[in-house]
């Protein structure tokens, strides 16, 4: 049986209630756009291989509930992720605000060596434009991220974000594929490599079945 | 006996044919895993030594449940006395859980089911109630209503919950006919609902999920003040799950762990072994009362059963159970780890047949009330420790606590392990460990 993906990764969704997060996601994974999505309760993930580099890249991505409350759960997914999209709208200055404190979680929680991407949602929404763009622009310097601002509803730099937030975990994590290109037959994953710390006995294979 | 507080390995049951030699996660480490996750959890063993060691209780056979009909209008109405009491209520309530309400008596039923009427209250007393309750809700509704934007301005909390409020409210059931659409006049309605409420209770404001309990009250209702007080009385049930420490979240995934330990250790110990044993792909299935896990309509159905309270308290834990049971093979087989379990489950929603659910459940609930060796931290889940269970011959003297008249209190100040007969004797490597400590997670 031919071999579905080299490598995967964890990348998570964080940013305010109704930014946008599982809009971004669908659009992404399933190219759906519903105005009127249903809030995430807790967590949920959706997968989706992609090509980058010539490496075939599987993604799991883990959107999260957005209140305050629930982050004390949505937390502990943090450690698991290599790359966090940060999230806000461009009609909200409150969830633009709240990027900080959705890094300083991310500082908090997440593995050191995390790969970030801010994203400014709802670029479609011009006219109730609170957020300028070069506000996200200075926000993503000063923390040395990379910027987008997309569109869910227009399909606007949805594919450009993912692609770019997993190559920038790809280019994190050279040194350990290095050896994956020319070994044809290495399934490393990283994702897999880290869940198995301390737990040497664990099933080997077991997130790499494929369900979608 | 302090030994026995740390007992931390599970065994496979032989008999289910695992390998032994899978990694496992004892249980001090499930619980280090879970107070992470939810900070403030007391489960640590060191500091909660009321660990109850009990051999492999055999259940006995299931019974075979049936169910019966909807209750009907006919039926209810022959209940109801001269002046609008309703007789036999217990007896009401049996029929209810048995079989659910048919749709046209739910607008009357589910009042006194959720507690807004009082099931021996007259029809005159009811006009009164009503007329009262009317008052009061417009009373709280106009506090926010005649709040002015400059004030709003100054109160970032009314602020931030009618900011939530209006995301949500876009976002519950909106391909429910009765929701759909723009401007759809159900929308103000559940907004304007959901922000009396946060003049209800104001310290709790407005959380996700609440939304999704409201909107099938309000179809139900039809009717904006029976509404909010139903939703009132359901909030005062699942008010803990809300708190800012989520505290009812704990104590339900705790007990859960607990039922289940007891109804399959072997599925627990697999559950473990995946990093998966904190329960916690329940959250949304305890948050908000399987919303989102059934169509629209059996949730109408599975409510109204899980309000007459009965066979058992906690009965939701055991409807966890029965799921979880239909989907253990499929878990197991396919060997899920962590992420696949999470994602198995979250996608069972839509998927589970509510009859099936609820026969399965009650099953289960029959089987631990005939149990006459019940450990006594599922005996107080379930709320049997006053006179269906007693522990058999016992020369531990701990069988005493079943007969007391207020066995929680006796219960919490037992600081030594609580052992059966059979566990004490017994060595065999099938024994396995209960949290008993369950109810000090439960604030009086």
């Amino acid at each position: 049986m031919a071999k579905q993906y080299d490598v995967l990764f964890r990348l998570l969704l964080i940013g305010d209630s109704g930014v946008g997060k599982t809009c971004l996601l669908c659009r992404f994974t399933d190219n759906e756009f519903h105005s009127s999505h249903i809030s995430t309760i807790g967590v949920d993930f959706k997968m989706k291989t992609i090509e980058v580099d010539g490496i075939k890249v599987r993604i799991q991505i883990w959107d999260t509930a957005g209140q305050e409350r629930y982050q004390t759960i949505t937390k502990q997914y943090y450690r698991r992720a290599q790359g966090i999209f940060l999230v806000y709208d461009i009609s909200s200055e409150r969830s633009y605000q709240h990027i900080m404190k959705w890094v300083s979680d991310v500082d908090e929680y997440a593995p050191e060596g995390v790969q970030k991407i801010l994203i400014g949602n709802k670029a479609d929404e011009e006219q109730k434009r609170q957020v300028g763009r070069e506000q996200g622009q200075q926000l993503a310097k000063e923390y040395g991220m990379d910027f987008y601002e997309t569109s869910a509803c227009t399909n606007l730099n949805i594919k450009e974000s993912f692609t770019r937030l997993t190559e920038l975990v790809l280019q994190a994590h050279r040194k350990e594929l290095e050896g994956l290109r020319t070994r044809a037959s290495n399934e490393l994953a990283l994702a897999e490599l880290e869940e198995e710390e301390g737990k040497p006995d664990g099933p080997a294979n077991s997130s790499k079945t494929c369900w979608c | 006996m302090v030994g026995f507080s740390k007992v931390t390995n599970y065994i496979f049951d032989s008999l289910r044919g695992n390998d032994p030699s899978t990694h496992q996660r004892p249980p001090s480490e499930m619980a280090d895993f879970l107070s992470d996750a939810i900070p403030g959890l007391k489960i640590n063993q060191q500091e909660e030594p009321g660990f109850e060691v009990i051999t492999r209780i055999d259940l006995g056979d299931r019974p075979v449940v049936q169910r019966r009909e909807p209750v009907s209008l006919e039926e209810w109405t022959k209940n109801i006395d001269s002046e609008g009491r309703i007789l036999n209520v217990d007896n009401m309530k049996q029929m209810i859980f048995r079989g659910g309400l048919s749709h046209a008596l739910r607008k009357q039923a589910w009042k006194f089911l959720l507690g807004y009427f009082p099931w021996d209250s007259t029809k005159e007393e009811r006009t009164q109630l009503q007329k009262q309750k009317t008052d009061e809700y417009f009373r709280m509704k106009l506090q926010w209503k005649s709040v002015s934007e400059e004030q709003e301005k100054r109160n970032s909390r009314l602020r931030d919950y009618r900011s939530l409020i209006e995301k949500d409210v876009n976002r519950t059931d909106r391909t429910n006919k009765f929701y759909e659409g723009q401007d759809n006049p159900g929308l103000i309605l559940l907004h304007d609902i959901l922000m009396t409420y946060c003049m209800y209770d104001f310290d709790l404001g407005y959380v996700q999920g609440m939304s999704d309990l409201l909107s099938p009250l309000l179809y139900v209702m039809e009717n904006e003040v029976d509404a909010f007080w139903c939703f009132a009385s359901y909030m005062d049930q699942m008010h803990q799950n809300f708190e800012e420490q989520m505290q009812g979240m704990k104590t339900q995934l705790i007990q859960l762990s607990t039922l289940l330990r007891l109804l399959d250790s072997g599925f627990c110990s697999y559950l473990e072994s995946q990093d998966s044993g904190y329960l916690y792909f329940c959250f949304r299935w305890l948050l908000i009362r399987f919303k989102r896990e059934f169509s629209f309509l059996d949730i109408l159905r599975l409510w109204e059963v899980m309000w007459t309270e009965l066979p058992c308290k906690n009965f939701h834990l055991l409807v966890c159970c029965a799921i979880l049971e239909s989907e253990k093979q499929q878990i197991m087989e396919k060997h899920y780890g962590f992420n696949e379990i999470l994602k198995h489950i979250n996608e069972l929603s839509m998927k589970i047949d509510v009859e099936d659910t609820l026969c399965k459940a009650e099953a289960i609930s029959l089987q631990m009330v005939k149990c006459k060796e019940l450990p006594q931290a599922v005996c107080e889940i379930l709320g049997l420790q006053d006179s269906e269970v007693t522990t058999p011959d016992s020369d531990t003297g701990e069988d005493e606590n079943c007969g007391l008249a207020h066995p929680t209190s006796a219960f919490q100040s037992n600081t030594l392990p609580t052992l059966t007969a059979s566990g004490a004797r017994d060595d065999s490597p099938t024994q396995i460990s209960v949290f008993s400590d369950v109810s000090r997670l439960t604030p009086a």
